[in-house]
């Protein structure tokens, strides 16, 4: 086969000057350094939690439940006698993992179906929207609830329950950018010149779409780890005694009166996770893609 | 032409008037992040009783920016530092309270503004945007208040102004809707009308009928105004006396005769020259070279030295700025500092638009 | 056919194709079950011939488009099967409890959109100023919360600290405050961020500005722009409402409200599958209803808006 020239987008210098002048942008914003730091924070938890803490988070010892915070147990036992610091710390593996791999997920599923979508047009393109559409009419966590109580529970389950919520979402975002990338002047070139639709799509439009995507991955990390940690809530989701953060909180609901204290961190770290997320999320979008705002 | 012209402003030269309104250094500048925009740079006139005030400018030149701040109307978004004075009935504007500002607002100064189609609130039936007007001012019972409305449209040309009261903005044309904006301004008979651009949205077979209403409008209320406008054949037909700016400066200010038949500041000349004339043998269109300043970074000395033909690189155009000062007749003032040089200059210009519009 | 008669036709033919794709979604999920699907709805106590028995009422021994036109037609003789559990029809079930559902969630949305126009205004008017930092700082907690915390925190405070109100059940007024605060704040940071914006772009615009020209109060200028931005904040306080059914089931699983979200937790704990279905459907229905409302809601803030062209 002949060489065949292709048309690149070059990264020019000027492009790396946009780059690092949007990260200073991005750096300025006080809200999304706060997001930063907090899921640094939650993240070092989560992973360095053997170094951090000596208790077993699984490990039962009756004799020593229901113990209000105190210097040996900072925040207090639960109903099981297991240090809720300690299931905190791990839990963060299980609650943020769960979040990352449901958007993960729902980027690859979503993702190129968005693509295809938006660059195949026709029939394929009402097909895939009518089914968007439905997605849609779905609110993401009933989605999730419906499908848990079809598959049943468990952290797969799970995980994915939570990832097919939001694949509407990608799959709007890549066939919007499909539709207007197709029009580009640089795509017709490539497709003058003999290049196949498939490298077309994945060089030209991926690149252009990939920050949206972060955008959106960022934002919805958000609305996956609600869905999962509602899920555990309400005993649906990961069950006990794995320490996820929405389990600890359904578990310690029935002790609503006898140690309350038990409610607070779960819901706790939840929330600082969310926040995080979303003020990384907003921060992103501010400096990277304005258009995104709706 | 003169004849036709509102309210003759028959001066005995030397005669003293007080000014209705008076700018005095008039400063604004719009702050981003990024930069400082002088809009208006240190601008001074006069609006005396009775008059029409043209101001002619190119799109940039801070000519709407100063009348809106007269009325303090500029958006609350922008980051805008004001400073000068705006002397009217006897106090500062720029200082004034807000009460006293909304007060003023609509009763004493009106602003007609520029673009018909975005000045209505979509969502509101035009009678009651009308009523508006006159509420603000005064209590009226709403049923008054309508049957003025109703009035006010049939003064402004509208037809069936009965049935069009009651309709939506999206209903009406946009000729209908400037007359809308003058019914509006002239509802409280104020005594200085501001009207910015009030015909350039509109076509060209509009114009005219646009400023038959204005003319009326301000005959029947004997009111100042003062027109905003880039058209010169229009502040020829309609203006008293004619105030030039440039990139937020004014360069030159005489009666309308005076302007046009001897222009003493090479953008004046410009401009005039720059028409399309309908008679002589010109072929060619005479552009002013170049473009107005970035109006954040404004060159040193004369704002329009740049573009100058009379400039030839001097080193005064360079280094200071011209102040506005008197040449010629007593009433005629430019900010140039070699206007001495353009005596005689009008009547280079063969034919001027002073003959040739109607 | 008037224009306006039409489109209301055409927009619950829309409805209507949706719902019968939510349940197809439905009908094939319940194939879909591992193991065997009769059995597990029957329940693990059940005699083969119970077994047999659902097995046939469910028309789960037919083809997947039979099952399909047997629940379409069911429907539309309203009816939506029977309850596994309960042995009573799942209309009825559903029917007891829907109207709980209904006032959290109308209380809800109300209290959202109130609060949320409100503040999105202030933070508007007063943009820069100290009130607009915290303001939007509310609105990103404000959707980060997570439903059930905020409950519990609501229960712990104000039921069990301070003993003020009821810890759950929903009798008399007192029992629906925390509930609809609980409900209505990721509402109300939606609705305050959108109004915010909104507000901000509309107070600049030209007509405003004629507004003040005319030398009225700014308060009145204020209205003038919030009428114009009414539009796209009835967009999201319209969606809203399906983020707001999604949380209804935490909310009243939290304070124990008797309405069809406990019900679905209860009934996918039980596999009483017809219930589930049923259940979700309704929620279906209740989506789709409501975004016609809110369109047909458009024509009438907007007299632009003409929906029938």
């Amino acid at each position: 086969m002949p060489a065949v020239a292709t048309v690149e987008t070059p990264a020019t210098p000027e492009a790396t000057r946009t780059s690092l002048r949007k990260l200073r942008t991005f750096a300025r914003n006080k809200g999304a350094l706060i997001g930063v730091f907090i899921l640094l924070f939650l993240a070092a938890a989560a992973i360095f939690a053997p170094l951090l803490t000596s208790y077993d988070p699984t490990s039962q010892d009756l004799s020593s439940a229901f113990l209000p915070p105190s210097w040996q147990h900072p925040f207090g036992t639960d109903d099981l006698g297991q240090d809720i610091l300690a299931r905190i710390m791990y839990g963060g593996r299980y609650t943020l993992a769960i979040g990352a791999v449901a958007v993960l997920i729902a980027a690859i599923v979503g993702v190129p179906l968005g693509l295809v979508s938006g660059y195949a047009g026709g029939a394929t393109d009402m097909v895939i929207q009518r089914i968007t559409d439905i997605l849609l009419s779905f609110n993401p966590f009933l989605l999730a609830l419906v499908l848990v109580a079809v598959f049943g529970v468990g952290i797969g389950t799970v995980t994915i329950a939570a990832g097919v919520g939001v694949i509407p979402q990608f799959i709007r975002l890549t066939r919007g950018q499909a539709l207007s990338l197709r029009e580009e002047v640089y795509v017709e070139a490539a497709v003058a010149f003999g290049e196949g639709s498939l490298a077309i799509l994945i060089r030209h439009v991926l690149r252009n779409a990939l920050t949206p995507i972060i955008v959106y991955a960022t934002l919805n990390i958000g609305v996956t780890i609600l869905v999962a940690a509602g899920l555990g809530f309400l005993g649906l989701g990961v069950q006990p005694p794995t320490p996820e953060w929405g389990t600890m909180l359904g578990t310690a609901r029935s002790f609503i009166f006898k140690a309350s204290y038990q409610l607070t961190f779960p819901g706790l770290t939840i929330f600082l996770a969310v926040l995080s997320f979303n003020l990384v999320g907003d921060g992103l979008r501010d400096a990277f893609d304005p258009s995104l705002r709706e | 032409m003169r004849s036709t012209r509102a309210f003759g402003s028959s001066r005995v030269p030397g005669e003293h008037r007080e000014p209705l309104l008076s700018i005095k250094d008039l400063r604004v500048t719009f702050r981003t992040r990024t930069e400082s925009v002088r809009a208006v740079d240190g601008v001074s006139f006069d609006v005396y009783p009775g008059e029409t005030l043209g101001v002619v400018g190119e799109s940039g030149s801070g000519k709407s920016v100063t009348m809106l701040s007269v009325l303090r109307l500029i958006p609350p978004s922008s980051r805008v530092e004001t400073s000068g004075q705006v002397l009217f009935g006897g106090q500062d504007l720029l200082q004034a309270s807000k009460r006293e500002i909304r007060r003023i607002r609509g009763q004493h100064i009106a602003l007609i503004p520029q673009d018909p189609m975005t000045c209505l609130d979509p969502v509101l039936k035009v009678g009651r945007q009308v009523r508006e007007a006159i509420e603000a001012h005064e209590n009226v019972a709403a049923g008054d208040a309508d049957r003025r409305g109703v009035e006010l449209l049939a003064t402004v040309g509208i037809p069936e102004a009965g049935r069009r009261y009651a309709q939506f903005p999206h209903e009406y044309s946009g000729g209908m809707r400037q007359r809308v904006m003058i019914a509006m301004g002239i509802a409280n008979a104020p005594s200085l009308l501001i009207a910015d651009e009030p015909t350039t949205a509109l076509d060209v077979t509009i114009q005219a009928q646009i400023m038959d209403v204005l003319r009326t409008a301000q005959r029947e209320t004997r009111a100042s105004m003062v027109l905003i406008s880039h058209d010169l054949g229009l502040i020829a037909e309609m203006a008293d006396r004619v105030a030039v700016m440039y990139a937020g400066h004014v360069v030159e200010a005489a009666d309308v005769d005076t302007i046009f038949s001897s222009p003493r500041h090479p953008y004046t000349l410009g401009l005039i020259g720059s028409l399309p004339q309908t008679t002589g043998n010109e072929k060619w269109l005479r552009p002013i070279p170049g473009s107005p300043p970035d109006l954040a970074n404004v060159p040193a000395g004369c704002p329009f030295h740049p573009r100058c033909f009379l400039s030839r690189g001097r080193a005064a155009c360079r280094d200071s700025r011209p102040e506005l000062r008197a040449v010629g007749a007593a009433e005629h003032r430019s900010a140039c500092h070699f206007a001495g040089e353009l005596e005689g200059a009008g009547v280079l210009l063969d034919g001027g638009p002073h003959e040739g519009t109607t | 056919m008037s224009g306006f008669s039409s489109y209301l036709v055409r927009r619950l033919a829309a409805a209507v194709i949706t719902l019968l794709g939510v349940i197809l979604v439905m009908v094939l999920l319940v194939r879909a079950l591992p193991g065997d699907a009769a059995r597990v709805i029957a329940g693990l106590q059940a005699t083969p011939e119970q077994v047999e028995q659902v097995r046939l009422s469910l028309g789960l021994d037919r083809p997947v488009p039979v099952q399909y036109w047997r629940y379409v037609v069911n429907v539309a003789h309203g009816s939506l099967g029977t309850s596994a559990r309960f042995e009573t029809s799942v209309l009825s079930e559903i029917g007891h409890r829907l109207p709980y559902t209904i006032v959290l969630a109308v209380c809800g949305t109300l209290f959202g959109a109130v609060f949320g126009i409100a503040l999105g205004v202030l933070a508007a008017t007063h943009k820069g100023r100290w009130f607009d930092a915290l303001g939007s700082m509310l609105g990103v907690a404000g959707i980060s919360m997570p439903v059930y915390w905020l409950g519990i925190l609501l229960i712990v405070l104000f039921s069990v600290q301070l003993r003020w109100l009821p810890i759950g059940g929903a009798d008399g007024l007192a029992s629906l405050v925390m509930p609809t605060i609980t409900l209505g704040v990721f509402s109300m940071a939606v609705v305050s961020r959108m109004t915010r914006s909104t507000m901000l772009d509309t107070l600049d615009q030209d007509y405003v500005r004629t507004v003040r020209a005319k030398g009225v109060a700014e308060w009145v200028a204020v209205r003038h722009a919030l009428r114009n931005a009414f539009i796209p904040i009835l967009t999201v306080i319209g969606l809203q409402f399906g983020t707001l059914l999604g949380g209804a089931v935490l909310t009243e699983t939290v304070f124990s409200w008797p309405g069809i979200g406990q019900l679905l937790v209860q009934s996918i704990n039980n596999r009483d599958f017809p219930l589930v279905q049923g259940i979700v459907f309704v929620f279906a229905a209740m989506f789709i209803v409501l975004n016609i409302v809110t369109d047909l809601l458009y024509s009438v803030v907007d007299p632009r808006v003409r929906l029938y062209r």
